[in-house]
């Protein structure tokens, strides 16, 4: 009887060891482990620090946001002023043209004037996406080893072997992809869509219109490809985890005589716990891509506006060919915001998904 | 610009049509000079109002680099004045001199267009890096 006390308590000690190490081990690494230099080059460069904005008014906050605001969307409006200006003029200059002949001459000026002032904006575009989307790989570099630890420890093991596997593959993947080959071929749509537009040949602007489909087209079934992929796979882990956690837990309660149910009760109070730091650090991994996403949605989502505005403006002023290039433009701001939108919600959607799975099914 | 005064831009052109008509039969070289006064007179008295309609264009030449708004007037100045000469040579009877009338103002507005030309090359080489 004795011996079998010392047993049970010799068994409990090493449970309780056990859920202690895997609690607080990573910290003790964390603090030994470096980051490497270019992620801690990120974190380390936020536009103001806690301090400032703990001692900033309200009346300071909100000149402090309009700033970043009318600095982020106020450059758009006045390429749109720009814009209608050389419209302005052109039409005025086509008004002393005398015949059709003398109007295309004058509307190839038009045509080369609008492509010029739509370019530094959308090639910017083009930059800040490619930008972006590297940085959001390397916070998921650095992010993704961190919230597989904490799967781990809530038992999703396949769970997080998907996530630190398949998820920072494809995310990967797909970084690569949009920076190394879809961006260049919106850099070559702009200039093909420019060439059309100078030059008033037909073919030219079927074959523009032609590779936006083939790119929107190849999006859309990447997306989809890569949706039920990560989802077939979250849930297959997640039902992998949940049978391994029910059978231990039905391996413990049976094993353990007298307490086994005390322990069962015990580990799985730990595991929801466990649970609320992996679900609070997804959404905080999702707020933080959320807060870089949204400015540079928004500045797409106006550029395109604004150059699709330009394109109707031209065509009222009589000017088609200069319309024509205008949407082009959109046309490219549009891919750029496709892309952003994809792989944002690829990130995030994957992330939602790890955190919803396996919340149940350990012992209840 | 008044009834009026488009009223005697009227008058001017059916005077110059009338007289340059009656002389055709007897001196087609006084028919065209007197074809040519006309114009030269029309031109001269829209100058003004012209003018004034480019002073007014100007004030929104600050939102666009100063190239882009002198290309363009250039260009339109380069085809009225083309076409009125190849207008004239064609009342002559020298189609063939028109044409080339035609051909130098294409090439001239090509000419004042190149340095924006040669701004779209180098964005080109920019956006296919």
């Amino acid at each position: 009887m004795r011996r079998k006390r010392f047993r049970l308590c010799r068994l409990l000690a090493m449970v309780l060891l056990v859920a202690a190490g895997i609690v607080f081990c990573p910290a003790v690494y964390a603090e030994e482990m470096d980051t490497p230099p270019q992620i801690q080059e990120y974190l380390d460069e936020p536009e103001i620090s806690a301090e400032e904005f703990s001692s900033m008014s309200l009346p300071e906050l909100i000149a402090a946001l309009w700033k970043t605001v009318s600095g982020e969307f106020l450059a758009p409006f006045r390429l749109l002023g720009q814009i209608g200006a050389l419209l302005l003029l052109a039409s005025a200059a086509l008004t002393f043209a005398p015949s059709d002949g003398w109007r295309q001459c004058i509307e190839l000026i038009a045509v080369a004037g609008c492509f010029l002032l739509s370019a530094d904006g959308t090639l910017e575009l083009v930059g800040q996406v490619s930008a972006a989307i590297s940085d959001w790989r390397l916070y998921l570099a650095s992010f993704l080893p961190i919230f597989a630890g904490v799967m781990v420890s809530c038992g999703q093991s396949a769970g997080a072997l998907v996530c630190t596997g398949l998820f920072f593959s494809m995310a990967s993947l797909s970084a690569q992809l949009i920076c190394s080959v879809a961006m260049p071929l919106v850099r070559a749509y702009l200039a093909l869509n420019s060439a059309a537009g100078i030059s008033g040949v037909p073919p030219l602007q079927e074959a523009t219109q032609g590779l936006t489909r083939c790119v929107r087209s190849l999006l859309r079934g990447v997306s989809v490809g890569f949706a039920a992929v990560l989802g077939l796979q979250n849930t297959l882990a997640a039902q992998s985890d949940n049978l391994a956690m029910r059978a231990g837990g039905a391996v413990l309660s049976s094993s353990i005589p007298v307490v086994g149910a005390a322990a069962q009760d015990a580990m799985a109070s730990v595991l929801a716990g466990l649970r609320v730091v992996k679900g609070s650090l997804g959404f905080a991994a999702i707020a933080v891509l959320a807060a870089a996403f949204l400015p540079l949605f928004a500045r797409c989502l106006v550029m395109r506006l604004v150059l699709a505005a330009g394109g109707l403006l031209a065509k009222a002023f009589g000017l088609p060919r200069s319309g024509a290039v205008l949407e082009g433009a959109a046309e490219g701001a549009g891919l750029c915001l496709s892309f952003l939108v994809f792989f944002f919600m690829l990130v995030v959607l994957s992330t939602a998904l790890m955190i919803a799975t396996g919340t149940g099914g350990l012992f209840g | 610009m008044s009834a009026a005064q488009i009223g005697a831009v009227a008058g001017v052109a059916i005077v110059t049509v009338v007289l340059a008509v009656l002389l055709r039969p007897y001196s087609p070289v006084y028919a065209l000079l007197a074809s040519l006064a006309g114009t030269v007179v029309l031109l001269a008295w829209m100058l003004p109002y012209a003018a004034q309609a480019l002073e007014w264009l100007e004030n929104f030449s600050v939102y666009l680099l100063r190239e882009e708004f002198i290309c363009l007037i250039r260009a339109a100045g380069i085809a009225l004045v083309a076409q009125t000469a190849q207008d004239l040579c064609k009342d002559a009877g020298m189609t063939a001199m028109g044409a080339k009338v035609e051909l130098a103002g294409r090439c001239m507005i090509l000419l004042s267009a190149l340095p924006m030309l040669q701004r779209v090359v180098d964005v080109w080489s920019r956006l296919l890096q």
